[in-house]
């Protein structure tokens, strides 16, 4: 279970200070999937950073299962309980898509396992993208590209997957089928999803609906 | 899938940048090997020319000014020495003589005759005698008087004799033809000759002034076989003499002599208007027992007759001063005559009487070879019988302490002495001037402690190696801005800092340690190319003949672990700046 309790988060904005988390709070029960939506630049890749603790609150409390954040070992919960799925994916160019989809494993260990890399391997083919192994990333297609960061995020079967706009520059033809692969984790991982997105097609698969406004959430459906 | 093979997919997909750090790491290896290996060939080219000067000798034993009798390489002691008559001369071609050292040698089987020389005088001569059987001949300028020190008063500096030579082959540096004495980097000119020849032609029969063993032989040893009389110190009875005529002072008095005795060459003794030129006058502490002090003179009957002076009258007698020959002063002293002596009684005594090379081996005073200033013209049949009948046959007697000031000189202050007892066998070699040198150890130290060239040729090369390091760092750096994003996305991945850390150090380190030791190679051919200018194009700045590549593997590993370690040191510097500015 995550919770965010009363997080603030400013910026520095040139002179003047900006406010864009404003004493949000957030629950996010084991095995839920909520979307987020909110206008550009509203704060909805800020708040997924925050959860994701890649970026610290100015005030408020998150926890995770109970224990502040601020007392865990981060490279620990990144690896492990968070799979994060980026709105510009952020795949390395150097690497095959396969290896890409193993990063979050080396980082934990020097070598990986064979077991480990036929789950890879699984994880793509139900992602639709097995004959992509060894592609290198760089000549993949934005929905392509999409899948990996998905398998990336989830390959060590983490307990929340943190997604933002994975469907922000794709067609609706692939967003309804990145929307059904996300419908399948959570029903079958059971993992728990915290998506952002501005679509609804997207929104429409999510248990839950919060728009982000004013620095707060509100409920939408 | 493992991380090695993450890091050799970057260090791939970053080639363009590691191309550039890896030129970077080459340019830098090869001017630090290069400069280190250069500081190890002048060393050792310098070390072995120690070798080479020195052949196989361990103790060198030099006479200094003296001379010593060939009588000592008869010791067991001299099993593995060779004795050398060494005089410095000049060797004439066509119009100009060049400067060289002959050694007299009995070793070399040099014929009488002959003559043997190294290999730079034969460059020198541009001889080349393999080419020609018959040799090469010419004439040797050696210096004149050569048992009394050049320099002395009296005593000629010019090169007078002459040795005519045929130089029949080159010793080469192997059989020792760069024999040389001086710790110096230069080669030296080395005539070898026939001791006996060159004794001969130089009055210096039976004599040697330096002796190389090949065993190390001990001062004490060596004192045990020298006897004063090697060096040329007479004492017959309870008197002593030297064969380079002056005794020098610390001899002197050491001994503590009864009476002393020095011989020299006055100008005039004059009272009124006559006047006897150029007489050989003693100086005495005391003759025949009673003591001469003061101003008093005792003056041959000979010379009172000359002068028309009498037992009670005094004279005036004035001569050069000898401290400084090369400003001559003359000074004049008054002397009272204490007594008139028969000349026999001085001719009688040998003690009085000192046999001046160039002066007292000729007939006729007109004939002395002496580099004062002697007007001929001055001396009158008189002064020729005189000389004829007596030579140098003292006319009259000094008191010492009036003269001793005047005449002495750091070649000696006496000419005899007489002595309490046998208190010259008090006499130690270096008392002699002979000096027991172990060469070797003093010449690889000199060539091995000497200027630091490594650090020289380190400056030298300081500001490429500066550039190829800044050179890298800029790449490096570079590179990790344009792959910031990539740290972030591991960091977020889970990744600690130090895994990040450790990859891009894994990465790079690839590239430098490949680079470092593919730099060794340039790195040497830096340095044979430096030497080669060293003793080509730049043979001028050096003064010396070249040098030769040494070229070992320890410096090499050196100069690559001081590369790698300046390289990881940039690195990680970049690498951590870059982390703390990613965080
Ligand atoms: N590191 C930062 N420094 C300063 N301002 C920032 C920083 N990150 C975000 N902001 C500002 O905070 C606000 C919220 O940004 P955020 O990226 O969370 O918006 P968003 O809701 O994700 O927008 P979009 O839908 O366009 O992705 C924006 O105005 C942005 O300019
Ligand atoms: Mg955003």
């Amino acid at each position: 279970m995550l919770q965010l309790n009363n997080i603030t988060k400013r910026f520095q904005d040139g002179e003047r200070e900006r406010t864009v988390l404003d004493g949000l709070s957030l629950t996010v029960d084991d095995g839920a999937f909520i979307a987020i939506t909110g206008e550009s630049g509203a704060g909805k890749t800020t708040l997924l950073s925050i959860m994701a603790t890649l970026l610290d609150a100015d005030a408020g409390v998150y926890t995770i299962d109970g224990t502040p954040v601020a007392s865990m070992d981060l490279s620990q919960v990144r690896n492990k309980q968070i799979g994060i799925v980026f709105q510009d994916h952020r795949l390395l160019p150097q690497f095959t898509a396969v290896q890409n989809v193993l990063l979050p494993v080396l980082a934990q260990q020097a070598e990986c396992p064979k077991a480990t890399y036929e789950r890879a391997l699984q994880l793509m083919e139900w992602m639709g993208i097995r004959a992509l192994e060894k592609t290198p990333v760089g000549v993949l297609s934005g929905g392509e590209k999409t899948r990996v960061a998905i398998c990336r995020a989830l390959i060590n079967n983490p307990k929340v997957l943190l997604a933002d706009e994975p469907t922000g520059q794709l067609d609706s033809d692939n967003a309804h089928t990145i929307a059904s692969l996300f419908q399948k984790v959570n029903s079958e991982l059971h993992t728990t999803i915290v998506m952002v997105t501005h679509s609804d097609a997207m929104a429409s698969v999510a248990h839950k609906v919060y728009r982000l406004e004013n620095g707060k959430l509100e409920v939408r459906g | 899938m493992n991380r090695r093979l993450l890091i050799k997919e970057s260090r791939t997909y970053y080639q363009r940048y590691y191309r550039l750090v890896a030129l970077a790491v080459v340019l830098m290896m090869m001017v630090l090997t290069g400069s280190l290996v250069l500081g190890d060939s002048v060393r050792g080219t310098l070390t072995d020319r120690v070798s080479e000067r020195l052949g196989s000798a361990e103790t060198i034993v030099a006479t200094g000014t003296n001379f010593m009798s060939n009588d000592i390489m008869q010791s067991p002691l001299m099993a593995n020495a060779r004795g050398y008559l060494l005089v410095d001369g000049f060797l004439s071609d066509g119009g100009q003589l060049i400067p060289v050292y002959v050694w007299g040698t009995d070793c070399d089987s040099v014929p009488y005759g002959e003559a043997i020389i190294n290999q730079p005088l034969a460059d020198k001569l541009h001889l080349d005698l393999s080419a020609s059987a018959e040799g090469w001949d010419g004439a040797l300028h050696l210096p004149s008087h050569t048992l009394v020190p050049s320099g002395s008063l009296f005593v000629t500096k010019s090169y007078a004799t002459q040795m005519r030579l045929h130089v029949s082959a080159v010793k080469d540096v192997k059989s020792g033809g760069n024999l040389l004495l001086k710790n110096e980097q230069t080669l030296p000119l080395n005539v070898f000759v026939n001791r006996e020849q060159l004794a001969e032609v130089m009055e210096l029969e039976g004599k040697i002034n330096i002796i190389m063993s090949d065993d190390i032989l001990q001062e004490d040893a060596l004192a045990e076989v020298w006897t004063p009389e090697m060096s040329g110190i007479h004492s017959r009875g309870n008197t002593l003499t030297t064969d380079r005529i002056f005794i020098q002072d610390d001899i002197v008095l050491k001994l503590n002599p009864e009476a002393k005795y020095f011989s020299y060459l006055v100008n005039d003794i004059i009272n009124a208007t006559d006047t006897v030129p150029y007489s050989f006058v003693t100086a005495v502490t005391e003759w025949q027992g009673s003591p001469l002090t003061g101003r008093e003179m005792l003056l041959s009957d000979y010379a009172a007759a000359h002068l028309h002076v009498a037992k009670g009258d005094s004279v005036r007698m004035s001569y050069f001063l000898s401290k400084d020959l090369k400003r001559l002063e003359t000074r004049e002293q008054r002397f009272l005559v204490k007594d008139i002596v028969p000349l026999e009684a001085l001719v009688a005594d040998s003690l009085l009487q000192t046999e001046f090379p160039g002066l007292s081996n000729v007939e006729r005073c007109t004939d002395w070879d002496s580099d004062l200033p002697i007007h001929m013209d001055r001396i009158h049949k008189e002064d020729e019988d005189f000389w004829y009948k007596y030579h140098q046959t003292p006319k009259a007697l000094v008191a010492y302490d009036a003269v001793s000031e005047d005449w002495g000189s750091g070649f000696g202050t006496a000419t005899a002495l007489v002595l309490s007892d046998d208190g010259a066998r008090d006499l130690t070699m270096s008392d002699a001037g002979v000096m027991v040198i172990h060469p070797r150890e003093d010449g690889i130290y000199a060539a091995q402690h000497g200027t630091d060239f490594s650090s020289l040729f380190l400056a030298l090369g300081f500001f490429i190696i500066l550039s190829a390091v800044l050179l890298m760092q800029n790449v490096l750096e570079e590179m990790y801005i344009q792959r910031a994003d990539e740290i972030g996305v591991y960091r977020h991945l889970g990744y600690t800092q130090q895994n990040i850390r450790g990859m891009l150090i894994r990465e790079a380190c690839g590239v430098i340690a490949v680079a470092a030791t593919i730099g060794v190679l340039p790195g040497v051919l830096y340095s044979s190319v430096t030497l080669w200018l060293l003793g080509n194009v730049w043979s001028g700045a050096t003064h010396t003949e070249g040098f030769a590549l040494h070229f070992s593997i320890v410096t090499v590993l050196i100069s690559w672990v001081i590369g790698i370690v300046i390289c990881l040191i940039s690195l990680l510097y970049v690498i951590n700046k870059q982390i703390k500015q990613g965080v």
